[in-house]
């Protein structure tokens, strides 16, 4: 060991581990700056307020749809670039011009306020300022994992979490049962907080919330646990689960044996990592796959574009399961593949082909810039066992945009600016 | 997403810890933070303007280190000499190192933290403190020498 290792070791514990990264605040940051500098600029003052009448009691408000104050246009601009590039199928189909502000909710880092605009299926789509949005359909989709025994219809209880250190910090969402006349989230330690939501009218048909979970309650032994739509009975009209993770599955830093910063579970043992695979890419990008015996008897892996720690008992049923790291130079293909996998062929548009030969497990490769470009994009990767013989195909769609980097981004629509 | 956009989430989400732990001495562990989450937001907005001299990660740490000036209730420049803060080490886990990392001069005391807490190279601490490689060479040996001399001696004892 160098005087240099031993004092990087004797060191690392004098600081704690740093809090959970949140590039989703980076971008909620980005996009308040520039909503203040154009405010600024056009010297414009937004005082629509929405007046939410209380309705059905405390916590449940109402919103007539028809009356609320139609959205500007920077947030129907908004609305129409959340399905520019989407993927085949996955268009969400909304109605930006149609959009509205629904309501405001004060959170300890200001208002937020709530835009809805409906999609021709007969859903819709939100916007938080500041916080989170998303789409919605109304009906649940076929591929919907069944619920686990204790939740209930949570298809009907949509919920988007924000999490520090294990805990929920903030929750939102909508809401589908028209029943419900309260919404509660309950903690560990057996107390429960309201949570206000407001209901809009048809065609919206749906209540959205937006809570903070006051700072006693992010805790260990205190935390959120779930989250109820109760009927005027007392009964639950749906209810869904807060994942609550164990102190040793909370992601902290940890150094690989050759002395690469990794962010992996506690219960990860990184300092018995062993390194599977490795290669250096064009663009001269050393990657490599680790993976890491687990306190509890399993097993995690890690490379430069992502990990995984499967749960215990966990065998992999299909033959391979692959996934392309994209985006951004270099472009990576990580195959997880059973033992009766013996190769791993890859075929592009251009029809030139590829086979890596996987070990331990995992079988990875750089997709090389001259396969950037439409028309030389890998459209196909073929598990074959020692025999030659296919075990499984997987297809890779070469249409998406944003996929592969380009020189020069361009408007793929509504001034979203992509990669083709 | 442009190339840039997708490099520097790319840089957030591996070097994360590091910026934390490199902006700690500055402003303490807890506001690094905000610091941290304040810098890529300004390097995001103003990623044009990177024009490809010296490597990302160095131009987003000098962004980070203007944050985190500004957000001192001192002196508004980035002076050396006075900017170490040392409140959150964890002294009751190795009091003796945590003394000799005390006793370091406040600028010494700086690179130590950009080397071993932020896993920055010689290259990259000269380019973000503005100093010359040479100078970062020779503040850590000479860290380097003081802290290791506290561990002999602890191990003598």
């Amino acid at each position: 060991m160098t005087e240099d290792t031993l004092l990087a070791e004797r060191l690392a514990p004098l600081v704690d581990a740093p809090a959970a990264p949140d590039w989703g605040d980076v971008t909620r940051r980005v996009r308040r700056a520039r909503r203040r500098r154009a405010l600024t600029t056009a010297l414009v003052v937004v005082a629509a307020v929405v007046v939410a009448a209380p309705a059905f009691g405390l916590g449940r408000y109402a919103i007539d749809w028809l009356s609320a104050d139609p959205a500007p246009d920077r947030v129907q601009l908004d609305f129409a670039q959340l399905g520019v590039g989407a993927p085949k199928g996955m268009d969400p189909g909304i109605v930006p011009n149609a959009a509205r502000k629904v309501t405001v909710v004060t959170l300890s880092d200001g208002p937020h306020t709530l835009w809805v605009a409906p999609t021709k299926s007969g859903g819709f789509c939100v916007t938080w300022t500041g916080l989170w949005g998303g789409c919605r359909s109304r009906k649940a989709p076929a591929a919907l994992p069944s619920p686990g025994s204790w939740d209930l219809r949570p298809w009907d209880l949509g919920m988007t979490l924000q999490q520090e250190h294990g805990a929920t910090t903030r929750l939102g969402g909508s809401l589908l049962a028209p029943e419900a006349v309260r919404l509660v989230v309950d903690y560990e330690d057996g107390a429960s907080d309201e949570i206000p939501f407001t209901w809009v009218s048809p065609p919206i048909d749906a209540a959205f919330y937006a809570f903070e979970i006051p700072t006693e309650h992010r805790a260990f032994g205190h935390r959120a646990t779930s989250l109820r739509a109760v009927d005027a009975n007392g009964e639950d009209v749906a209810r869904a689960s807060i994942p609550t993770p164990p102190p040793d599955e909370l992601l902290v830093p940890q150094r690989l044996p050759d002395g690469t910063s990794v962010f992996l579970p506690r219960k990860a043992l990184a300092a018995k990592a062993h390194r599977v695979t490795q290669l250096t890419t064009e663009n001269g990008t050393h990657v490599a796959v680790w993976t890491l015996p687990t306190t509890d008897g399993g097993t995690c892996y890690v490379y430069n574009r992502g990990s995984g720690c499967p749960p215990l008992g966990y065998e992999q049923t299909e033959p391979m399961a692959a996934s392309l790291a994209s985006g951004s130079n270099p472009i990576l293909l990580l195959a997880q593949v059973t033992p009766a996998v013996a190769s791993v062929e890859l075929r592009y548009e251009d029809g030139s082909t590829g086979r890596i030969t996987p070990t331990d497990g995992f079988a990875l490769t750089e997709v090389r810039p001259e396969h950037y470009p439409r028309g030389h994009r890998l459209k196909l990767v073929i598990a074959l066992d020692r025999n030659g013989r296919e075990l499984q195909r997987q297809t890779f769609d070469t249409s998406s945009t944003g996929t592969y980097p380009c020189e020069k981004p361009v408007d793929i629509g509504k001034g979203v600016m992509s990669c083709p | 997403m442009d190339d840039r956009a997708q490099a520097l989430e790319d840089l957030y989400r591996s070097r994360y810890a590091s910026f934390q732990r490199g902006l700690a001495p500055i402003v303490g562990l807890e506001p690094a933070r905000d610091v941290v989450q304040e810098a890529f937001a300004r390097a995001f907005r103003e990623r044009r303007k990177y024009r490809g001299e010296g490597t990302l990660e160095a131009w987003v740490w000098r962004i980070a280190f203007r944050v985190a000036i500004g957000s001192r209730r001192g002196p508004r420049d980035l002076d050396l000499d006075s900017v170490v803060e040392v409140g959150h080490l964890r002294d009751e886990r190795d009091p003796e190192l945590a003394a000799a990392i005390r006793a370091l001069p406040p600028r010494r005391r700086l690179v130590v933290f950009l080397h071993y807490f932020a896993d920055l190279p010689y290259r990259e601490i000269a380019e973000v403190l503005g100093i010359s490689e040479g100078t970062v060479a020779a503040s850590l040996a000479q860290a380097r020498a003081a802290l290791l001399e506290s561990l002999v001696e602890e191990e003598v004892r």
